[in-house]
């Protein structure tokens, strides 16, 4: 009798004790592993709101804002790249979404600033539920400019394709770090006095291409067996 | 009953898709004469990709909105890297200047993702996206809806005080050749529109700082503060006219006796006209074209 009274209270324990915290555990890790599925893509359109996505051609990040056509106010800005002639800039990541905003549905005109004068405006309408993709018509190229000691920082002037007007400056740098322009071909200039370089090159900027601009001595290549010699061997 | 759902889903999918697309994208539309006479009902046309024109008049750089323009028409041949082309806007003028077609002009050496000319009509026709490169086409006649009227530009009218003291009525004030000035917010860069702006006053700096402050003053009255550009330090590999140009001829516009420019070192007061039609009492200064320094 002792003993099946004791089987009771065990049964009972087990039902209304350790059943519901383990019910709650699983749920719990149910509940994250559904919630780290958000992780692939972008989170749910805001409620009452439509989404605004910006179509780059792969450029990780650029500086706009968004106004109301409206009223003409402010509504949305992101500004993560610094300017093209600040000497500690430099490609600091990388994202796998496009940028987007969320906003309320209405007509807005997006502007995208790039490393030059001319910004890229685009009047978009955005709707309630649904996202609207913006193409901005923006490419981008990186200036490498190497001395004896490596590659190095120097400044240097964009201009249209004329020469006829200066559109921008950009300081190049160690890193990698990519120059955003509108479409369309410019010229870049970079000047130095004192070792009595001055050179001209032609950029064509195309959306979701890149262009690469070397100036300087092109590195020596490695020959067999001269990996880890200081200073590298000057070719003949 | 499933394959009933599954069509209903994509054809919204599709009508959603439809009016996402035209939201975004441009609604121009044009018909293209390329050099061997065919036409090309072109929608969505734009230039790679951009809603303007970059032009040469009088050597100058500008930039031409399609919207403004009823056609345009190459006169140079297929091979020059660049054309001269008439433009005939919709509020009747014609602009003549030139424009770089690229000729036979070669993918750059450096270019990385995929070799293509850059320059080149681009939009869509009922057979699906339609490009073809500048140097291929000889016209250009651009359909906007019928009843729309031509986007007019306001000519500013405002009156312009140097720090020295000078004092200029200008007619059609510009920043840059556009009616808007740049300007820094810390480090965000905006516009201010100056056929929406009552005043704009320069704090007084030294005539080697590089940033000024300025406060404007919209006519609604709102106020917006800011920083731009005033330096006159003349960067390495600058040439001397776009040195001139950056440094001297911030504003430009036109006096009684000529034109007009100013550097942004010097102003110290801009204040714009209410009616672009008002005439103003004071006898506008007869001022030389303006060269500081």
């Amino acid at each position: 009798m002792e003993l099946q009274t004791e089987f009771l209270r065990m049964r009972n324990w087990l039902l209304y004790s350790f059943l519901p915290a383990a019910l709650l555990v699983v749920g719990g890790c149910a509940s994250t592993g559904s919630g780290s599925g958000v992780g692939y893509g972008p989170p749910a359109i805001t409620e009452g709101k439509g989404r605004l996505m910006l179509e780059t051609g792969g450029i990780n990040e650029v500086n706009f804002y968004v106004l109301d056509e409206e009223t003409g106010e402010e509504v949305h800005s992101e500004t993560p790249r610094l300017s093209a002639s600040s000497p500690i800039g430099f490609e600091s990541g990388y994202r796998s979404l496009p940028q987007f905003v969320d906003l309320d549905p209405g007509t807005y005109l997006v502007v995208v600033n790039t490393d030059v004068d001319d910004s890229v405006e685009k009047t978009v309408e955005v709707l309630m539920g649904q996202e609207v993709y913006v193409t901005i018509p923006i490419g981008r190229f990186q200036v490498i400019f190497s001395d004896a000691q490596g590659r190095s920082q120097v400044p240097f002037l964009i201009y249209d394709y004329n020469l006829s007007t200066m559109l921008g400056r950009g300081m190049t740098s160690t890193e990698v770090r990519y120059f955003i322009l509108p479409v369309g071909e410019y010229k870049v200039r970079i000047e130095n006095s004192p070792s009595g370089l001055d050179e001209i090159r032609p950029v064509q900027v195309n959306m979701g291409q890149t262009q690469n601009i070397l100036i300087g001595p092109p590195p020596s290549p490695v020959q067999p067996g001269e990996e880890g010699d200081e200073g590298g061997g000057s070719q003949p | 009953m499933k394959r009933k759902g599954l069509w209903g889903g994509l054809s919204l999918f599709a009508g959603l898709w439809a009016v996402s697309a035209w939201a975004a994208t441009s609604s121009l539309k044009a018909t293209v004469i390329d050099r061997y006479g065919n036409q090309h009902q072109v929608d969505k046309f734009t230039f790679q990709g951009r809603q303007d024109l970059e032009i040469y008049v009088e050597g100058r750089r500008r930039l031409v909105a399609l919207v403004k323009v009823a056609r345009l028409r190459f006169e140079g041949e297929r091979g020059d890297e660049e054309q001269r082309v008439a433009l005939t806007l919709r509020n009747g003028d014609r602009q003549v200047g030139m424009m770089v077609t690229g000729g036979s002009s070669s993918p750059h050496q450096d270019a990385v993702g995929g070799g293509s000319s850059g320059r080149r009509f681009a939009g869509v026709t009922d057979l699906g996206p339609f490009f073809v490169l500048a140097s291929d086409v000889r016209e250009v006649i651009l359909r906007h809806p019928s009843g729309e009227k031509p986007p007019v530009e306001q000519v500013l009218k405002a009156t312009v005080i140097t720090v020295e003291g000078q004092r200029f009525e200008v007619q059609d004030l510009r920043f840059r050749g556009k009616q808007r000035l740049d300007f820094f917010k810390g480090r965000n860069k905006r516009f201010i529109p100056l056929t929406k702006v009552e005043r704009i006053d320069f704090e007084d700096g030294g005539m080697g700082d590089e940033f000024r402050l300025i406060t404007s003053t919209y006519w609604s009255g709102k106020t917006v503060m800011g920083t731009v550009e005033a330096s006159t330090v003349r960067f390495s590999g600058e040439t001397d006219r776009s040195y001139i140009e950056r440094v001297n001829q911030a504003f430009t516009g036109s006096v009684g006796s000529g034109p007009f420019a100013i550097g942004m070192h010097r102003i110290k007061h801009i204040r714009f006209r209410d009616s672009p039609d008002e005439e103003t009492s004071e006898q506008a200064i007869e001022g030389p074209y303006i060269i500081a320094d």
